[in-house]
């Protein structure tokens, strides 16, 4: 069975990219366009992994990122973390937040498969 | 020494005295002569010739006794009635507690002691004035004191000067700002000043004339037009290559004439260097991703153009656009790095390290909480760049919104080194905080009992490019709440604070009577002396012979600006000499050859010293001698020292002639003043100055008044004819 992987970002191109990017590799996708969308993705469809953008409006990647960490029956679910923003405090808080990879866009497409791939593989 | 001057007017005296007494005698000899007939004057001729001896021995026995009768009448009476005068000066001018001690008659001796009795009563009345008027000086002196204290401890440089361009207040930043270190020559006392700020000075020597000049005219114009922002900024070099911001502002006097202007200098280097990273870099970014854009819109519009395009085209301009977004995202990385580590936390930050920061705050949690924090001990000092009274606040207000709102008491804290961040993590027994619970505080102004701030905590976060978040403390029970700060070098350079003790007499920047001072040096000769800035030196030397080569081995200098000695603009300075020290000048001042080795030469401390007495009168004691090391030594390396000279050992004759002795010793003694540090060049000067000081009331007493009438008063005394 594919696993699953939800895709969070406010900005469709990047969405579309990904989908597609994903699917190629094997993966199934979700969607969602904002923390909340994302919070109801994760209680309905329980993905693998989650690429979770953090500039989003209202509730924040960092915010979605600690509500999946608190309920450990998510604790499976991996998550990777993309952003533009590209600090160093922002990785720092992201990764201790709970946060399994962290990219900064632009992004490698080829990378991007291959620290997932190794995230889905190291979950067993 | 000798009293040839008192000693001249005695003999004057008794030569007028065997003239008149001869002459008035001849008179009568020869009308009586005259008058006697032929025949008389035979028989007084053979009466007096053959008993001549007696006739002359008589007159001349007379001469004696009358010159004896004379000399008398002088030591008795003259003489000390001349010193009574001259030290009863002495006693109400410049040192009330010399009293009379004369040799004399009974009269004269009653005299003296009767002013001696006077003098007591004098004293005594004068103390009691000086009592009253010391303690209502105090108060204005601890005003003033708190003033200039509050001047020199701004971080930027202040400097006042008059409408003449002469420098008439000034703080030490000002000084540090303007000094130029590259002008000072290699082993000089770093302590020193190289004259370029001092009271009195021109201003123009410290900043280029055209600029000064360029500001006041701009301060002229905007005046005239009836403006109230009335200010001129230029930039200007500073030391070791600095950029300093100037500000020119004019003190305007109650008609709005310019009475006086403040330069307010401002260290710009950083903020320019700042600005030019940022602009290079956007500069830099610009025209990496326009250049990476122009290939993907090339590639893309070709593509979109040609349907029909050829596959293996078609393939290219897809490796041109892919490799095109690569070298755009590679300048974006590159351009965000460098500026997040070559840009701080924007606002008035302080460098502080972490540790006291956190004491503070577990203080403060303290105080307002009652809550008892225990801090993990740190390894290594952290240092970090904060609001420390804004940033404790805040923290003290989420320790009190996490009890009031979740009842966690936080009981301990610590701090997490993390690459160049650190996370400063308050740790209490219980779940940790959602980030939604720290985004609803973060809104809310920081307030804590009586205690407020006008900031949100997003705010203040935002301020220090701070990151805050909550999270569970490994496998335990405990969580923390993190907040993230970026740290800074220890050795980051910063203007040093300072505690500040005030002192018993002000600092010595002041001086507003230089806000009447008259203006161009050119009419030196016509001014009063008390108005004349003067450098007041001593040299050491390896002998007494500057003609056969004997050096100087140390240069000590004051000065004395509008009556004021200004003990902190001091130069000192030890030189090697290329000749030998003698052991009898060893003997003298103590400096030992071992002393001078690398130190710097003559020449580097003379031009060094040029600077120092630029537009002062020079004064030494027995100046002569000084004067001609001076002349001797600085032609060598062809300096001149042009400067007027007045002298205090010829200033004490010209005022005190009837004293025997004019050594610095004696006219201290006489004058009431301390040698501190007696044969060391600073020394030496110290107390030439402050003789100096004293001399100058005698003087105007005297009828000298100007620079030109103490020079030729000088000129006129016995001691002006000694030659080295």
């Amino acid at each position: 069975m594919a696993k699953k992987i939800l895709i969070v970002d406010d900005e469709p191109s990047i969405i579309v990219a990904l989908q597609f990017l994903m699917e190629q590799n094997g993966y199934e996708t979700l969607v969602a366009f904002s923390g909340e969308e994302a919070m109801e993705a994760v209680v309905r469809d329980h993905p693998d992994l989650i690429l979770l953008d953090i500039m989003l409006p209202v509730v924040d990647g960092f915010e979605v990122c600690q509500r999946v960490r608190e309920n450990p029956d998510w604790k499976n679910i991996r998550i990777v973390l993309l952003t533009a923003l590209g600090s160093e405090a922002h990785v720092t808080k992201g990764l201790d937040l709970g946060a399994d990879a962290y990219v900064t866009k632009p992004f490698s497409n080829a990378d991007l498969v291959v620290k997932v791939k190794e995230l889905l593989e190291c979950r067993g | 020494m000798p009293r040839l001057t008192k000693h001249y007017s005695f003999w004057l005296f008794v030569l007028v005295c065997i003239l008149f007494f001869v002459g008035v005698f001849g008179c009568f000899a020869v009308l009586f002569w005259l008058d006697l007939t032929p025949a008389e004057r035979d028989v007084l001729r053979s009466l007096v010739q053959p008993h001549g001896i007696y006739v002359v021995g008589g007159a001349l026995l007379l001469i004696a006794g009358a010159g004896l009768a004379i000399e008398w009448v002088f030591r008795l009476y003259v003489y000390p009635i001349s010193k009574i005068a001259e030290e009863t000066g002495i006693m109400h001018g410049v040192n009330m507690r010399h009293r009379l001690h004369v040799e004399g008659s009974r009269d004269v001796l009653q005299l003296a002691d009767a002013i001696n009795t006077s003098a007591d009563a004098f004293e005594a009345l004068h103390r009691s004035v000086d009592e009253r008027i010391a303690e209502a000086r105090a108060r204005i002196e601890e005003e003033k004191t708190i003033l200039s204290v509050a001047l020199a401890e701004l971080p930027e440089g202040v400097l006042v000067f008059s409408p003449e361009g002469r420098i008439i207040l000034y703080n030490e930043r000002a000084r540090q700002l303007l000094e130029s270190s590259s002008d000072t020559p290699a082993g000089l006392q770093p302590t020193q000043t190289d004259g370029v700020v001092g009271l009195g000075r021109s201003i123009f020597s410290a900043i280029d004339k055209p600029l000064i000049t360029s500001a006041l005219d701009e301060i002229a114009v905007q005046l005239r037009r009836g403006g109230h922002e009335l200010a001129s900024s230029f930039v200007l070099p500073g030391r070791s290559g600095r950029l300093l911001q100037v500000a020119t502002v004019p003190i305007l006097g109650p008609l709005r004439e310019m009475t006086a202007f403040v330069l307010i200098l401002t260290d710009a280097t950083e903020q320019m260097e700042a600005f030019r990273r940022a602009e290079s870099l956007v500069q830099s970014y610009t025209i990496q991703v326009r250049r990476a854009l122009a290939g993907i819109r090339a590639a893309v519009e070709l593509i979109l153009d040609a349907p029909d395009l050829p596959s293996a085209k078609r393939q290219e301009f897809h490796r041109i656009i892919h490799r095109e977004a690569l070298a755009a995202g590679e300048a974006t990385d590159r351009v965000a790095a460098e500026y997040a580590a070559s840009t701080r936390p924007p606002g008035p930050l302080v460098r502080m390290r972490a540790q006291d920061f956190l004491d503070a705050v577990r203080r403060k949690a303290g105080d307002q909480l009652g809550l008892s924090l225990q801090i993990e001990p740190a390894e290594d000092a952290l240092w970090i760049r904060l609001d420390g009274t804004s940033m404790a606040l805040a923290l003290v207000f989420l320790l009190k919104r996490l009890g009031a709102e979740f009842g966690h008491s936080v009981s301990r804290c610590r701090l997490e080194a993390k690459e160049r961040f650190v996370g400063i993590d308050f740790i209490w027994s219980g779940p940790p905080l959602r980030l939604e619970t720290l985004h609803r505080w973060g809104l809310q102004p920081v307030s804590v009992g009586g205690e407020g701030l006008r900031f949100t905590l997003k705010e203040i976060l935002a301020r220090h490019r701070a990151e805050l978040w909550s999270q569970s403390l490994g496998n335990t029970s405990e969580s923390y709440l993190r907040l993230l700060l970026e740290t800074v070098e220890p050795a980051e350079a910063v203007h040093p604070r300072r505690h500040t003790i005030l002192a018993t007499a002000r600092p010595v920047y002041y001086d507003f009577d230089l806000f009447n001072q008259p203006g161009q040096s050119s009419e030196l000769d016509n001014r009063q002396l008390a108005g004349l800035p003067y450098t007041v030196f001593d040299s050491e030397t390896t002998g007494l012979n500057p003609r056969e080569g004997d050096e100087i081995v140390s240069l000590g200098a004051v000065r004395i600006v509008n009556g004021r000695l200004l003990a902190s603009e001091c130069f000192e300075q030890l030189i090697k000499p290329e000749c030998v020290l003698r052991p009898e000048s060893i003997r003298i001042h103590g400096i030992q050859p071992e002393m001078l080795e690398g130190q710097p030469s003559v020449q580097q401390v003379l031009r060094s010293f040029q600077r120092f007495a630029e537009g002062t009168i020079l004064v030494a004691h027995n100046a002569a001698f000084d004067m001609r090391l001076l002349q001797l030594q600085g032609e060598r390396s062809g300096m001149r020292f042009e400067n007027p000279v007045l002298d205090t050992m010829l200033l004490s004759a010209v005022v005190h002639p009837a004293q025997d002795e004019h050594s610095l010793e004696a006219i201290a003694e006489r004058l009431g003043i301390t040698i501190m540090g007696r044969h060391t060049a600073l020394g030496d000067a110290i107390a030439a100055a402050e003789i100096f000081l004293k001399l100058m009331p005698l003087l105007a007493a005297a009828g000298v008044g100007t620079l030109q009438q103490a020079r030729e008063a000088s000129q006129k005394t016995y001691y002006a004819r000694l030659k080295y």
